[in-house]
């Protein structure tokens, strides 16, 4: 063999993933060999292949940490990759179990829908799995309902104490000065005689929605917030809207009491 | 069917088990891949598993008529370049080779052994440069064609197959230079 075809031998050994030895191809060695004690070039070509034969023969591959599969994995999970329909969740789910429910079996259950196709085996254990979601929401909305409609003073029940429904507004704004306590102590009085009034007749006529105090309702600005207080969804954090920009009716209706000294007289609800 | 087609259709359906079989099968091959594109061990990882679940998130995409292996490892190669960008640097040094480096001071304090020529084949690869080690480690250790390889890299066949031969020629220079030689039985006829 000459220089080019020695070269060749080599590369498509180790292409092959071994060397030219005696015990791999004893005759091609003994060529090879031969070659070599004549071209230095040659020897010096055949110790490498000799180093990265044997240099690879002892290479262990560089593995990934063993928690490389729960992590892929759980990365899977959450992007709705992997189902749910292992006997595991569709076999033990009932509705017992919604009270303290496992927030992974509900999104197990939506992950399932996106990635599962519509065959006859994985459907019907996802369908089994939504039907108790919806009943028990229906049931809760349903004694919510009844809860509030046999209260219909809860809104003012909730929150009789007029300085709650001003949080923002520290109690001592409606302190007047020790000198002048004589002259506006009465009027204090009537804000809060007037807030109960109010109160009291939302209490009254919250079931019913209707609009109070005709009279000063432009005024004060009041009516529409209270009827939509009325109106919303039972919450008692929703029913006051404490964190409105604009002044709550109550700062509307002691801003209107202090204005005006006479009007405080009037103020009959 | 094949037995990937067939495992590929079953993690499809998001079964579990069949989706950890195929990591189970393929995800060795492609943090191999990530730790020689990166030559960092965590973000090898990091990024692996990032590929794996594209992997998961594409597979009615692959062509079952081609082998997995190829566009896999494509997945995975476009995660690297993309991670080597953020990284707003190709890396200079192999961090991988330093692990190695200081493990092996750990190994000898310890326990007074020599270097495995292997480790020494990965410190060696740690010096080459990054398409070098890559064709490297996806020919002899992950066994991918030359076709295949340059399916992965986005390279013409000859290109591969020069860049394996220029891997090999250094590693051995390399590692001549780090004191593993031939055995010497090997060079004289019997
Ligand atoms: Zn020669």
């Amino acid at each position: 063999m000459n220089c080019q075809e020695i070269r060749e031998q080599l590369d498509a050994a180790l292409d092959n993933q071994h060397v030219i030895s005696n015990q791999t191809n004893a005759p091609r060695h003994a060529e090879v060999l031969s070659h070599i004690e004549s071209c230095s070039d040659c020897r010096v070509l055949y110790e490498e292949h000799l180093v990265i034969g044997t240099a690879l023969a002892a290479w262990v591959p560089q593995r990934p940490a063993d928690d490389l599969t729960d992590r892929v994995i759980d990365a899977a999970r959450q992007a709705g990759l992997v189902s749910s329909n292992g006997s595991a969740v569709a076999g033990t789910f009932d509705s017992t179990s919604m009270g303290n429910a496992d927030p992974r079996v509900g999104r197990l259950d939506s992950d399932a829908g996106v990635v599962v196709p519509p065959t006859a085996d994985s459907t019907s254990p996802q369908g089994r799995n939504i039907w108790p979601t919806v009943v028990t929401v229906a049931l809760v909305l349903m004694a919510v309902a009844i809860v509030f409609r046999e209260k219909p003073g809860t809104v003012a029940d909730n929150n009789p104490d007029p300085k709650q429904l001003v949080p923002e507004q520290p109690p001592e704004l409606f302190q007047p000065p020790q000198d002048q306590v004589a002259d506006v102590s009465h009027l204090v009085a009537d804000a809060q005689s007037a807030w109960q009034g109010i109160t009291s007749r939302v209490s009254h006529q919250a079931s019913g929605f209707s609009v109070f105090v005709p009279d000063l309702k432009d005024d004060l600005g009041i009516s529409n917030e209270l009827k939509s207080a009325t109106d919303s969804d039972n919450s008692s954090d929703d029913a006051i809207p404490r964190k409105s920009s604009e002044p709550s009716a109550v700062e509307k209706a002691f801003e209107f009491l202090f204005k005006d000294d006479d009007s405080s007289g009037t103020l009959t609800i | 069917m094949s037995e990937d087609v067939q495992l590929v259709q079953q993690c499809l359906t998001g079964d579990e088990l069949s989706m950890r079989a195929f990591l189970s099968k393929y995800q060795g091959l492609v943090f191999s891949l990530c730790l020689r594109m990166l030559g960092h061990r965590e973000d090898a990882e990091d990024v692996a598993q990032d590929s794996l679940v594209r992997v998961f998130r594409n597979l009615e995409k692959w062509d079952q008529q081609r082998p997995i292996k190829p566009w896999l490892l494509t997945i995975a190669a476009n995660r690297c370049r993309t991670a080597l960008e953020k990284r707003s640097k190709l890396p200079s040094q192999n961090d991988l080779a330093i692990d190695l480096a200081s493990e092996r001071r750990e190994h000898s304090k310890h326990e007074q052994e020599q270097l495995d020529i292997g480790e020494e084949l990965e410190l060696a690869l740690g010096e080459l440069r990054e398409d070098y080690r890559t064709c490297f480690v996806m020919y002899h250790q992950e066994e991918l064609s030359y076709q295949e390889i340059g399916e992965v890299l986005g390279c013409p066949q000859g290109t591969i197959k020069t860049w394996l031969h220029r891997a090999r020629a250094q590693l051995a220079k390399r590692l001549q230079d780090r004191g593993v030689v031939a055995d010497p039985s090997m060079l004289e006829a019997t």
